[in-house]
């Protein structure tokens, strides 16, 4: 009996040992300096407002930045300023150059040492469930990072604006973002002439395994429109989810796109012999890489589902 | 079990297999009239009924094509994974063994990931590369098993228990590893470790087929041994039973029909463990009654469980292998409780 209370005991004081514990830690003291950084251009401190709505505060022009997402570092290297990038992710292949930086991991087995270890003043970031853990621990550290997640190609390219102006690369920035509104607007151009119902029914295969693909609210839903496809899940949900095959042969898209390279496969799969899309030889594999990542070669990407789409 | 009971129960479950086909091929993701279903079906059968022609070439496609396919997969992979649960459990004389105890499944789910893999980074590929590849990861697997476990030329139950549980727990590290090399081209391998019916055809029918209907012949002619055997090998021994190799050609046997099944469908968990174990409970140990019953059973339990898989958040898909837990563990306390006794091989 006693040894029972003994336990219980001990547990509650665990318990609150615990709550203290979190409750104390460097983290969870949310910055209070606040300033507007629309105006305050290349000015340190300077604060801005992050895509989870959280204020970010730097001191000074960052000097050495860690990317945890291929499309930041391509951004990075977009604005020439690659050389103030000192940590990369496995899987930022683009440009070349950003591969001889110091590799930090993925998102599922991010280094926190060799992080810590280059010294960071500044780390970019995008958002994901998976990065729940990274974000707690960089609270604690108390380096700035800032998380980036645009869900369609505007915000692409207010990513690219802010990403400029936290650098201290605006002007750049700008020029950045008005020759991919002006590469977006030719296509645009192109689509709106197309009659909506010349435009093609498309399905996304984002897998090899399973009929994964995405439906509304994703950047990718978004490329696919704008280069005038119709994405026959979108009415199916939001998201990224696997789509049944029944689906996929009652809406019988005109065109399949891959983002692995899948072509010869899909056409020579038995059962998919009566899909018009498969009949027809209209499957295509494009760059995963263009379509994926939201950068600044995202309208690259555009282009070859145009391409895809209409020729 | 008496003559007329026997033949009640099984008359009662094929009954029931062939009711849950023809009403799993009724229901989809698409909604097709039952009377269209029924018509093309018996117009690919070669029976005449009516013209096929009014009818569009994609909801012939969706019933002939995708759901019938998938639906008789269902019964053999389920029929497979309680086949070689009961054998398993049987030869190994565990309540806890089932199909994946001995490795194979982690051996077939290692031989996907690589093959997978490959095919991501170096574009190799070739027909069926990733089934044959999983089947040849399970057949290594066994091997290992089959030799670490070996003694002079014996096969002890333990060792093999252990050898199995220690090179599952191995290659469950090389699948690990190899997913964090994977990085973003995990998603494919993510579906071997949850395991499905999707995008499956007549052609893994034609693999799985062979193999269950084989298998389940040779296990069966068995019947007897396996339910002797359950005494204790000395006692079966000297009832004059060839324990060693009754042993051996089992163990081979029920290992490659799960490595078959297993490299079309992935791991689909709980069939194997807790069908043999609900069929016992009704039916009781004799191996004549429960193989059969098990097979039976299974198979219209993963159809079942597929038809939730692919019905319940329509048009999207879910892993069958979550539907197969969720109904399967709370079926099986149930059932537990309602017998209020204790578990038995």
């Amino acid at each position: 009996m006693k040894k029972e209370r003994l336990i219980a005991l001990s547990m509650a004081v665990l318990l609150v040992v615990t709550l203290l514990v979190a409750g104390c830690m460097p983290g969870n003291v949310a910055p209070r300096e606040v300033q507007n950084g629309e105006n305050v251009s290349e000015q340190y401190p300077l604060t801005v407002t992050d895509d989870l709505g959280r204020e970010v505060t730097l001191s000074a022009k960052p000097e050495r930045i860690v990317s945890l997402l291929p499309s930041l570092t391509e951004i990075l290297f977009a604005l020439e300023e690659g050389g103030r990038v000192v940590g990369v992710t496995d899987w930022c292949t683009y440009p070349t150059e950003a591969q001889e930086r110091v590799k930090v991991g993925g998102i599922f087995n991010l280094n926190a040492e060799s992080i810590l270890a280059l010294e960071p003043d500044l780390i970019v970031t995008g958002n994901s469930e998976n990065l729940a853990e990274t974000f707690s621990f960089l609270d604690g550290t108390g380096i700035p990072y800032l998380v980036v997640d645009p869900q369609n190609l505007e915000e692409i390219e207010l990513s690219i604006t802010k990403i400029a102006e936290v650098v201290g690369s605006a002007a750049k920035g700008e020029a950045i973002v008005a020759q991919l509104q002006a590469d977006r607007a030719v296509i645009a151009e192109r689509v709106a002439a197309i009659a909506e119902a010349d435009r093609p029914s498309v399905f996304v295969m984002i897998d090899t395994e399973s009929l994964f693909t995405v439906g509304e609210g994703e950047f990718l839903a978004d490329l696919i429109s704008s280069a005038g496809g119709r994405n026959i899940a979108a009415g199916l949900g939001s998201g990224y989810f696997e789509m049944s095959e029944e689906k996929l042969f009652e809406l019988d898209p005109e065109v399949i796109i891959a983002t692995f390279p899948m072509r010869e496969r899909l056409l020579a799969r038995e059962s998919w012999q009566g899909l018009q899309a498969v009949k027809n030889g209209r499957v295509y594999d494009v760059n995963g890489d263009l379509v994926s990542r939201p950068g600044p070669r995202v309208v690259l990407g555009m282009e070859e589902l145009y391409r895809a789409f209409f020729q | 079990m008496k003559q007329s009971r026997k033949t009640c129960l099984f008359a009662a479950l094929s009954a029931a297999l062939l009711l849950t086909v023809i009403l799993a091929v009724a229901v989809g993701a698409v909604a097709i009239p039952a009377g269209v279903t029924l018509r093309i079906i018996l117009s690919h059968l070669g029976i005449p009924w009516l013209e096929i022609g009014e009818i569009g070439r994609n909801t012939e496609a969706i019933v002939w094509s995708l759901r019938l396919p998938r639906v008789l997969l269902g019964v053999l992979i389920g029929a497979s994974l309680a086949l070689a649960g009961s054998t398993f459990q049987a030869l190994l004389r565990n309540p806890l063994a089932d199909p994946f105890t001995i490795g194979v499944s982690s051996g077939a789910a290692t031989g996907a990931t690589i093959a997978i893999l490959l095919g991501r980074l170096s574009g190799l590929h070739f027909p069926h590369m990733i089934p044959l590849s999983a089947f040849s990861g399970a057949l290594l697997a066994i091997f290992f098993v089959y030799n670490l476990a070996k003694i002079g030329g014996q096969i002890p139950v333990a060792t093999l228990l252990l050898a199995g549980v220690v090179v599952s727990s191995f290659l469950s590290a090389v699948i690990s590893l190899l997913m964090v090399f994977a990085g973003e081209n995990m998603q494919g391998i993510f579906f071997w470790l949850s395991g499905g019916l999707m995008l499956r055809s007549w052609t893994e029918i034609g693999f799985v087929a062979p193999y269950f209907l084989l298998g389940f012949c040779l296990i069966f002619a068995y019947a007897r041994e396996l339910n002797i055997m359950l005494l204790g090998e000395d006692a079966a021994l000297h009832l004059g039973v060839r324990v060693d190799f009754v042993k051996k050609l089992l163990l081979i046997t029920a290992s490659l029909v799960t490595a078959a099944a297993v490299s079309v469908s992935g791991m689909i968990g709980f069939v194997g463990l807790i069908i043999p174990h609900a069929v016992r409970m009704l039916s009781g140990p004799d191996h004549r009654v429960l193989l059969p019953a098990s097979a039976l059973v299974g198979g219209i339990f993963l159809v079942w469980a597929d038809v939730a898989a692919r019905t319940v958040m329509a048009p999207q898909e879910i892993p069958v292998g979550i539907i197969t837990a969720f109904i399967g563990a709370p079926f099986f306390i149930y059932l537990l409780r309602k017998k209020k006794k204790e578990i038995r091989l």
